[in-house]
Parts: structure tokens; sequence; C-alpha cells
């Protein structure tokens, strides 16, 4: 009966607060605000990523083939959409059994795009509900989700495509 | 109005996993058994200003892995504002690479080394203007609780731990060069049932300051960290005693990163609890379970690699890593990558002047690994990958991999697998929105746990998947020359869909081979298992 309780409680706890949010027609993006590290070392804050059109977020590991895959036509898709504002964000997500090797092998691969670091997994735990790995999400330019996506296979970047798309003309429609 | 805009800054998110498993599995005393399982994990993070609070229920019950539960696993508050964290509940931390703290989870092996109680953390930054060098200066700390239960040996006792630890950082140049000390004190306390003296209990003080460096300068990176971990056994089994152990534990790093070469050298020097065979108070001064540095080997993605992997001895282990990408050729991606690790010291047993039977020393290194005699437990691993990028996400991998690893040695003999593994992948998009993806690994192997054909062996897995649009489907065939869980052959369908890109639903039915499975230097043997698995996750 406890354990019923605590079931309900917990379910009626997260609805509500959904509910709040989609209740409220001013989306604010106090949630995004929190410090991140790059792979570089440097500093700066989510929030700093948003706020100019369409973001995709990757998360990835050096382990996790589809997560690479998936970076990879994110990659060819922020290129293709930079004028449209589309931009995107990888995080990695190597613990320190291989957290001293993401640098090397990012920087060999000649990515350009932001890469943060996350080796105690504090942003995919703590600030995404990350539940397992390939996870990429596409954020409207104030934080709120527009997509998930749970797992990739190749072909995926033509759905993927299309939402961004889709997303980039409902803004320019807002404006 | 005021309630209007409080109810504007709240937001949610969510996951949940369920898995659900029925069928056989192949228990290492008892035979075939039925094995079934179920786990729901619902995680819930609410973010109000600068508040969130977390929240995961789990019910694993039956549990697959480990002790079933059903509950409030984690739940914590936390306020965030500019550079101040405070957290109250279910905590963890990382300290440099985990030589002295890394409090982390591994779901897959039910490993939970996290804390309950506080964490804080402050970090203040002068700015440039100020100063000219960037300083910063950061604060963390930690305290709480922990009933740990060892996954790798079930029949350990729980061990009780409760730790503090602080941790300072000063960084300079915004952050390129960080200078890092920390210090933590742990008491643990393990009880036992020990014949007719019934429960028993042994106590330990721990006190383990360390030191971190780390570096970047351009496309070099360098990382050090050492840790001294000063145990005093003052209570062994009901008895007060005072027995005193001075470990040590030493990690480096060391990248370059470069536009079409880049290469990581990694180095440890782990002897938390360095001990013969026969020692007493074994495992009582073993490296906290909220200790947990680098394991030093590559983290492979193929199959029959991982399933015969290293498991790390953090208590006593040397060893080196190195790998190279190399991107100068276009569209071609070559890794190399190799690997050795030994013990401190060999043991063989003697007859001492009064006959009896003890371990001497026969040997020792103090820097590098030791190949000289299987008693060091020597560990070695070369590897070699060919990628070839076809565009858009067509590719073909060919790879090669050599390993040599000591399981047990004694004076008379030893356990050791040796195996050559050669295979490839390949995927190509068939049209838009449809791809195939082909794995082959072809492995031989000799393992003197295995006594038919002189020991030689021979794995074959072949894995095809197709997915069309939010579909995929496809069997994994795995054979063996070998004889386990009274089948030479593990073949495996499998199908997977995405629901409107926040769920996935999995599904497969067959047979999969045992091994090991390890993540965070913790191992575990996975015995086989023959049914249904589904997995449905979700993101909310």
């Amino acid at each position: 009966m406890k354990k019923f309780i605590t079931v309900i409680f917990l379910t009626t706890c997260f609805f509500s607060a959904k509910v709040f949010a989609a209740a409220d027609s001013v989306k604010v993006i106090e949630s995004m605000n929190f410090s991140v590290t790059d792979v570089s070392g440097d500093e700066t804050n989510f929030k700093n990523f948003l706020g100019k059109g369409p973001l995709l977020v990757n998360f990835w590991a050096l382990w996790c083939e589809p997560c690479k895959q998936e970076m990879k036509a994110f990659i060819a898709l922020s290129e293709k959409l930079k004028e449209k504002g589309v931009a995107m964000v990888s995080i990695n997500e190597d613990m320190v059994k291989s957290i001293a090797k993401v640098r090397a092998w990012v920087k060999s691969q000649g990515i350009m795009q932001p890469m943060l670091v996350d080796p105690d997994g504090n942003i995919s735990r703590d600030h995404f509900s990350m539940e397992s790995l390939p996870y990429s999400l596409l954020l409207k330019p104030d934080g709120s989700v527009y997509k998930r996506h749970v797992g990739f296979t190749a072909g995926d970047e033509v759905k993927i495509e299309k939402e961004l798309d889709d997303l980039v003309q409902e803004l320019s429609e807002k404006k | 109005m005021n309630s209007e805009r409080a109810l504007a800054q709240v937001t949610a998110v969510g996951s949940n996993l369920l898995r659900v498993g029925s069928g056989e599995t192949d228990d290492p005393t008892l035979g075939i058994q039925p094995k079934r399982y179920l786990e729901e994990i619902a995680n819930a993070r609410i973010f109000f200003d600068n508040i969130t609070v977390g929240l995961r229920y789990e019910m694993d019950d039956p549990s697959e892995v480990g002790q079933s539960f059903q509950g409030l696993r984690r739940r914590w508050i936390e306020y965030n504002k500019d550079q101040l964290l405070l957290q109250a509940g279910s905590v963890s931390a990382l300290y440099g690479r985990g030589l002295s703290i890394n409090a982390f989870e591994a779901r897959p092996l039910n490993y939970d080394a996290w804390l309950d109680g506080i964490k804080g953390d402050y970090e203040y930054k002068w700015k440039k203007e100020d100063a000219d060098f960037q300083p910063s200066l950061g604060v963390r700390m930690i305290a709480g609780n922990l009933t740990f239960h060892d996954v790798v040996d079930t029949n350990k006792p729980v061990q009780q731990v409760s730790a503090r630890a602080v941790n300072s950082q000063l960084g300079f140049f915004g952050k390129k060069l960080i200078l890092g000390t920390s210090f933590v004190q742990a008491f643990t306390s393990v009880t036992e049932v020990l014949g007719r003296s019934g429960n028993v209990i042994t106590n330990r003080e721990v006190n383990q300051p360390e030191m971190y460096l780390n570096f970047l300068s351009g496309p070099v990176e360098g990382f050090f960290q050492f840790t001294e971990m000063r145990s005093n056994l003052n209570q062994v089994q009901n008895k007060d005693t005072s027995i005193f152990n001075l470990g040590k534990a030493l990690y480096g790093s060391l990248s370059y990163a470069g536009s079409e070469f880049g290469l990581t050298m990694e180095y440890k020097n782990y002897s938390y609890f360095v001990r013969s065979p026969g020692a007493d108070n074994q495992n009582y001064l073993s490296k906290l379970p909220i200790s947990s540095p680098p394991e030093v080997y590559k983290e492979f993605t193929y199959t029959s690699l991982t399933r015969t992997t290293h498991s790390v001895n953090f208590d006593d282990e040397l060893g080196f890593e190195v790998e190279a990408d190399v991107t100068a050729i276009p569209e071609y991606v070559i890794t190399l990558n190799c690997a050795a690790s030994s013990q401190h010291n060999s043991y063989a047993l003697a007859k001492d002047s009064s006959g009896n039977l003890v371990y001497n020393t026969t040997g020792s290194t103090s820097f590098l690994p030791k190949f000289s005699g299987n008693n060091f437990y020597p560990f070695w691993e070369a590897f070699c990958e060919v990628e070839h990028d076809f565009g858009s996400l067509n590719y073909l991998k060919l790879f090669a991999h050599r390993r040599s690893n000591v399981i047990t040695a004694s004076t008379s003999s030893a356990d050791i697998q040796r195996s050559t593994t050669i295979g490839g992948k390949v995927q190509y998009e068939t049209i838009k929105t449809q791809s195939l993806l082909v794995s082959m690994e072809h492995q031989w192997m000799y393992d003197t746990e295995k006594p038919l054909n002189n020991h030689n062996l021979l794995n074959e897995l072949l894995t095809l998947q197709y997915s069309i649009n939010s579909v995929s489907f496809g069997g994994v065939f795995d054979y063996s020359t070998q004889n386990e869980a009274s089948r030479h052959f593990w073949p495996q369908g499998f199908i997977s869909f995405h629901i409107g890109g926040s769920h996935t639903i999995l599904a497969s039915y067959g047979a999969e081979r045992g091994g090991l499975n390890c993540t965070g230097g913790i191992c575990r043997v996975v015995p086989a298992f023959n049914g249904l698995r589904v997995t449905v996750t979700s993101q909310l």
C-alpha cells in the first residue's frame, strides 16, 4: 500500500509539473541555465548555445558507434541548414576510463562544432534525465524541447531533417 | 500575477525504463535454471527557479543482477545559483580522475556507490581585468553514508561506509592550468557471520589525501594525480587491533590533439593494498568503493573483445595504454591501440625454516609491467582498426586484435587466455530511410580453462540488422567449437521500434552467450541466457 501511494504521488508530481509548464504561454529557459565545460577546457553556460535558432543536441561516447554516426549526420545537417540558424552541440558522456582520449579523437576527426564533456554524467542525468545512448534533442531557441530521439540507425537523419525544416518554418511564421 | 509567474518557472523532464526477461540461465553451480526479471525505473527532474528536485523510483523484482529492490532509489534537492551549488539527498562526485572520489553507478551491473548525504560546490573566478592570469578558486565537499553490496563477489558481506571529502581547485589562465587537492576521511564497517562467534565486526578508518594537476597548452593536454590511502584497522572480527596499511595510487595521461593525428598515452600504478595471496585481512584494506580510477585499457565495441576482457585489480596493478587516431588519408580513419599491465610482485609457495608453507616474493617491479612469469598476472593487447567512409553514413571497418591475459596463477599452474580476433563491420544506406548493418568477428582462442582440443577453440559471431524508417530487425548468430551451456550455437532474433522519437521498444528472443560485463573497472561474469527480453525506453 505504501509503495502504491508512493508511485501515485510521484506520478501526480510529475504530471502536475508538466501541466503547469504546458498551461503557461511563455516558456522560460531557466532549466537550461547551467555551467558546462568544453573539450578544450573552456567554461561557458549552456544557455549561450540557445536563443538564435534550432539547436541539435547529440549525446555520445567513444564506445557508442550509433552515437558517432548520429553526430556525423548532425554535423552535415547543421552545416546544410546553417543559414537558417540551425546549430548543434555535442555532449560527450565518456567516464574516467576513456575521457583522456576524447580530445585527441575529436580533433583528429576534424570536428569543429561545440563539444562539451560530461564525465560525471551531471548534464545528461541531472539536467536532461537521459536514460541511455544514443539520445538526441532538437531544442527551440528558448530551450524547450521540440523533439527527442532515443536510439539512432542510418536513415533516421532524413526524418530529423524534416523535423528541422518544420521547426524552422514554424519559427519564421511566428516572426 | 505572481502565482502565474511562479507557475511559468516550473519545468520538468523525465524518463522511464522497463526491462523484462523470461527464459533460462546457466548457473555456474546449479546448471540450467529458469530466469525471470523485471526492472522498472522512472526518473523525474523538476526545475523551479534555482531549485531542482530529482527522483528515481525503481522496482527491480526479481532483479536480473544482484539484489531485488523496490522504492525510491534516488531523491535529492539541489539549489544552484551563480557559482554555488548545494545538494541534499542522493549525491555523487568525481574529483580529478577518481583515484579518491568517483562515486558512480553502473546499472547493468547493479553497482551503486552513490552516497546518501550532502554536497556543496562553490567557485570564484577573478575577472581578467583584475588579474591577467585569470585565476579561479573552487571548493567542493561531499559527505554521506553508503551501504555497499559487492557485485563481483556476492558472498562478501555488506560494507557500511561513512565518508566525507573536501576538494579545492586552483585554476590559472582560464583553467588551462589546474592544481587540485583533496582529502577523504572514511569509516568502514563490515559485519560477518563467523561460526559460533555469530556476528563479528571489522572496522577501518581511512584518511586519504591527494593532489592532481591538469594542463592544456595548444594541442597538448596532460593530467597527473596521486593519492595515498592510509588505512587503520582498529577492530578485526570483534578483536581490538591496530593494523596500518599505506596504499598509493598514481595516474597520468598525456595527449596530443592534432588535425590529422591524435595520440593519447595513459599510465597507472595502483597499489591500494599490495599483499601476497595468503595474507591476512584480505579485502578489509582494499580500495574504498567510492574510489574508482581509470582502468587504462580500451573500451571496445566488438562483442568478442568485450566478452573476455581484462579485469583490473585496483589493489595491485601497474601498466599503460597508448592510442593513436590517424586521419591523414582522406576518407580513412586508422586507430591503433596497445595496453599492458601486471602486478607489482610475483609470489611462490615455499617452506619456511619451521616447515610451514608461506608465500615468498620471487620478483618485483615498480614502474613498468613485467611479463616474465605468470605469477605477475601479465596482460597485454594490441588493436588495429581501419575505417573507410564511403559518404553519407556508409562505411566499412576492418580490425585485428591480439590479447594475452593471465586470469589466475599459482606456483605450479596458471589459467591463461590468449586470443587473436579479426573482423569487420559495414553499414550501407540502401535507399533513403533504409540501411543495412553487417558485423562479423572471427576469434582463435587458447584458454587453459577449456579442456578440449588442447585448449584451442574457435568463436564466430555474425550480426545482421536492417532498418526501415523507425523499425529495425535482425539476428545475432554466435558459434563456438567449445560446448558451453550444452550448446555450440547461440542464435537470437531482435526487432526494435521507435515510436514518436521519444520511445523505443526492443524485443529479442533466443540464446546469448555468457561472458564478462565490465563498466568503470567493475567486472561481473554474465551467465548465458536463453529466452525473451523486452526493453522499453521512454524520454518525457
